[in-house]
């Protein structure tokens, strides 16, 4: 069979995603392009967790562990911590591997267990990762504690730095613009690899487990290898994007780890629709600009009522709260759902 | 000896806490297989709610008690008014949903009730009245706070005649019937609606008791004090096998201890190179061992999958 | 040499004693029927068999080899494939699809292969789906495959679960109420259907409450009652047994 690959957009989609950086820094501000970098991470953390939720249908709760992992693999290998100061192209693939070890140790034991034990085991996972990043301070020193790690290096390939503005072909080239077509590559890859497994023996043997695990290992599945696959490369992405932050923002603490960051990807897969890529894109994108959007509150209200009656930060996560609430009772599927989830959904 | 005996007490009232609120995970997934994800946050709702009270029956000039049973009652009345508006607004619309919609509705219902009372009482922590319980006595080297006598008393006692009215009553019964088979129950002419709506009920109220032991045993409430909490008894819940009553008690009690001892002796153990602030380390990984060696946790029931 | 030997099998949940010291023979390319009342044990046997259950005691012989219990997809690979009896096939994926996963166990693309989609992993693809497509041609759902399989009737379900169980090339199929819920002529087609199996040298083990339908079809039949075999002969000698027409008639007749 031959894959179907992404429908070829027409050029005009390509080219504005192409400029989308520009528009918004003439619009918006350079603000808005940081905002932006950050939420590609986050698409790029959404499609990994969908592989684990929407493919292979397992409820994981404590997916951050993954990024933390990359994150910290990151800064441990390219800060004044240790002193070394690794190249991105070598510290990737070491961060892949330490994330997909880690996927490993806790998949291998706890993937035979049903599916809401499992959610509680990964929560767990996730909460010792946090605690170990806070308390791994003696007798080596080698997380730094809650201060974290600081003066993490850039993210660079060669010479080329992605901290500083460059000049390409005359054009001057931000820092921020620079990086969101570095991520931009990250997640076209991650969809593409995600698209094709998608459409592949693998994908097919994972759906089967998603619909009925007991029928699928009956029909020769070795459902326990085909979940660990799922929860290693789960992993890998979730790592992936963490060493890009790591790089990104220059430092790392454990309090970009908790558990309501794990929800808060979670919330990104189901929002947008599980499984299917598109959704998945929408609900990051979404989740990601969501806040940012409810940021200027304190603003309105000044400009409304002359005064702040809301602390705007409080009404930004109410908003948020309320928002989550009323699109899974509006479109409980989610908002681009696969179709094999609407049907689901519609035939039950 | 004296610092073990010490550390069992400390852990026995923190798993009595936890025995509460695992308690009304476990009702509720008994019946709807759903992770009540607010309902930690009821906890946190049901301690601030005393807090208020309390302070102000005593600045009134209320006695002790009358101020601590007005307090009980106030946030005894406002978590079941919540716990049923939760589950009327954000899981019985979505009761035949896709199963991770309920899941999300319930982390934005957390979010709801964290922000909202963050908005009334502020985002810094509050100080729980001093009841002046807290003066501990001496018993063979033992600190013992007639604070900690109230909880740990006070929590079996409500815990076990819970268990007892559910075994024995015809409403137990009822619920019983339809966490084992909703359909079947309904033809027998329970309406199970009412029983969902019973268990949110009874898990809110205890939720409200476990939140002004809390408040009164930390002496402090905060906004997001539910969220570990929650997390602590469900997993509480889950260890003792969860859907089971008896279950949630003994895993909350549990845990309550291994806690206190491994907060207690993890360094002793590891020559300091792990201490208490790995605490909860020690209770998941307890967690996942278990759940390793027998999956439907300790009282649940091994029931072979219907093939 | 036997294709499958049951020797002994005994399985208990709590206190209920499913199945007691159950002997079963199934020869190359034969068909043998498992009948019994309601509550027999029969489903539980094929829970045995198939490693969904672990048993208490008794060995399971598979071609010579021992069956590895609790471990449904080795059991599969060895070449004892099932259908189910309250027909489980994977309700929304295609029907074409649910047929291609029958296919896993026999092909070996990876990871790699699916994100490189070389020529080898196409080839491999396209069989699949070819093989798929025979398939369905095979019990007759070849106009169906692109519909999704739970909007299938239930009698189609049935004929789907049958060809994603051959997708898999099995030595041994067994049938769990086949045709359960079928009208006269319904229960033709699968009659005929499993003398084709057999014809392509697959030998089947079939459940079936109905003594005369299955009579017609198999060589020999055991009789479970109770989680014990009551009896086992030729279908002559099964409808003349005093004690089978006894355990039937005392538990309310199915046929």
């Amino acid at each position: 069979m031959i894959v179907p690959l992404p429908r070829f957009k027409p050029l005009w989609i390509f080219l504005g995603i192409l400029l989308l950086p520009w528009v918004i820094e003439g619009l918006l501000g350079r603000g808005w392009v940081r905002i932006l970098d950050f939420a590609l991470l986050s698409v790029l953390l959404a499609v990994g967790l969908n592989i684990v939720v929407g493919y292979a249908g397992l409820l994981d709760l404590g997916f951050i562990a993954f990024f933390g992992v990359g994150a910290y693999a990151y800064a441990l290998l390219a800060s004044p911590q240790f002193g070394l100061h690794w190249p991105l192209w070598a510290i990737l693939p070491t961060g892949v591997l330490v994330a997909a070890s880690f996927g490993v140790a806790l998949g291998w034991p706890t993937l035979g267990l049903r599916g809401d034990y499992l959610a509680i085991v990964t929560m767990g996972f996730g909460e010792i990762i946090r605690v170990f990043l806070n308390n791994l301070t003696a007798p080596v020193n080698i997380t730094n504690g809650p201060q974290g790690i600081t003066m993490i290096d850039a993210l660079h390939l060669g010479t080329w730095s992605f901290a500083r503005p460059h000049r390409v072909l005359g054009l001057p080239l931000p820092a921020l613009v620079g990086t969101y077509y570095l991520f931009l590559l990250f997640v076209l890859l991650a969809l593409f690899l995600s698209r094709r497994l998608e459409y592949s023996r693998i994908g097919r043997a994972w759906m089967a487990i998603r619909e009925d695990e007991i029928a699928a290992a009956s029909m020769g599945l070795d459902t326990r290898r085909l979940k660990l696959l799922a929860y290693a490369l789960g992993a890998v992405f979730g790592g992936v994007a963490g060493g890009l932050f790591a790089g990104f923002q220059g430092f790392v603490s454990p309090e970009s780890f908790t558990l309501q960051e794990s929800v808060m990807i979670l919330c990104m897969v189901v929002l947008g629709g599980m499984g299917n890529l598109r959704g998945v894109v929408a609900g990051a994108l979404l989740l990601a600009f969501l806040p940012e959007v409810l940021r200027p509150l304190g603003g309105w209200q000044q400009h409304w009522f002359h005064r702040v009656l809301i602390d705007p930060s409080t009404l930004r996560l109410l908003l948020f709260g309320v928002t989550l609430v009323v699109l899974m009772r509006w479109r409980p599927e989610g908002l681009l759902p696969s179709r094999a989830r609407a049907r689901e959904w519609h035939t039950s | 000896m004296v610092t073990f005996l010490q550390q069992v007490l400390n852990g026995l009232t923190l798993g009595c806490i936890y025995a509460l609120v695992a308690l009304g995970y476990t009702l509720v997934y008994g019946i709807l297989e759903l992770i009540n994800f607010a309902h930690g946050d009821l906890v946190m709702i049901g301690a601030l709610v005393s807090l208020s009270l309390v302070r102000i029956l005593l600045g009134w000039g209320a006695p002790l008690p009358v101020a601590l049973a007005g307090g009980l009652v106030g946030a005894m009345g406002a978590c079941v008014l919540l716990g049923i508006a939760l589950e009327r607004l954000a899981y019985r619309p979505l009761r035949h949903a896709p199963k991770l919609a309920p899941l999300i509705t319930a982390i934005g219902m957390s979010m709801v009730l964290e922000q909202s009372s963050a908005l009334l009482w502020g985002r810094g922590y509050r100080s729980f009245p001093d009841l002046g319980l807290t003066h501990s006595l001496t018993l063979g080297g033992v600190l013992i706070s007639p604070l900690q006598g109230v909880i740990v008393l006070g929590s079996l006692g409500l815990l076990g005649s819970l268990l007892w009215l559910i075994q024995r009553s015809a409403l137990g019964r009822a619920m019983r019937a339809t966490a084992q088979n909703p359909v079947a129950a309904q033809l027998q002419g329970i309406d199970t609606e009412r029983m969902i709506t019973l268990a949110f009920v009874i898990g809110a109220a205890l939720a409200a008791v476990a939140g002004l032991m809390v408040g009164a045993y930390y002496q402090v409430a905060h906004y997001t004090m539910g969220f570990m909490l929650g997390l602590k008894a469900f997993t509480a819940a889950v260890l003792g096998g969860i859907g089971n009553l008896s279950g949630a008690v003994l895993g909350g009690i549990l845990l309550g201890l291994l806690e206190a001892l491994g907060a207690g002796y993890l360094g002793d153990w590891t020559g300091n190179l792990f201490g208490s602030n790995y605490k909860d380390v020690f209770s998941f990984a307890t967690l996942i061992l278990v759940l390793l060696f027998h999956p439907s946790g300790l009282l649940g029931r091994h029931a072979p999958e219907k093939v | 040499m036997s294709l499958l030997e049951a020797r002994g099998i005994s399985k208990h949940f709590g206190g209920v004693q499913a199945l007691q010291n159950v002997y079963l023979t199934v020869e190359p390319a034969s068909i043998v029927g498992l009948i019994g009342p309601n509550g027999a044990g029969k489903t539980t046997f094929f829970n045995v068999l198939t490693g969904v259950y672990v048993p208490d005691g008794g060995t399971l012989t598979f071609a010579g080899q021992p069956l590895p219990a609790g471990q449904p997809h080795r059991v599969a690979r060895a070449g004892l494939v099932r259908t189910f009896q309250n027909i489980r096939v994977f309700p929304q994926m295609s029907v074409l699809e649910n047929v291609m996963v029958g296919f896993h166990g026999r092909t070996r693309s990876g990871l790699l292969g699916a994100w490189f989609n070389g020529p080898a992993v196409r080839r491999e693809e396209r069989e699949i789906r070819e093989g798929a497509q025979e398939l369905l041609k095979w019990v007759g759902l070849q106009e169906m495959a692109r519909r999704v399989a739970s909007t299938l009737s239930y009698g189609a379900q049935r004929r789907l679960e049958i060809a994603r169980a051959l997708a898999t090339s099995p030595r041994l199929l067994a049938l769990d109420e086949p045709v359960a819920g079928m009208n006269g002529a319904e229960r033709g087609h699968m009659a005929e259907l499993i003398l084709r199996i057999r014809a392509a040298g697959i030998a089947l083990l079939v459940i079936e409450h109905d003594v005369r339908w299955i009579a017609q079809l198999c060589e020999r039949i055991t009789v479970l009652d109770h989680g014990q075999r009551l009896a086992e002969g030729t279908p002559a000698e099964i409808q003349d047994n005093p004690q089978v027409i006894e355990a039937y008639l005392g538990h309310g007749s199915h046929g």
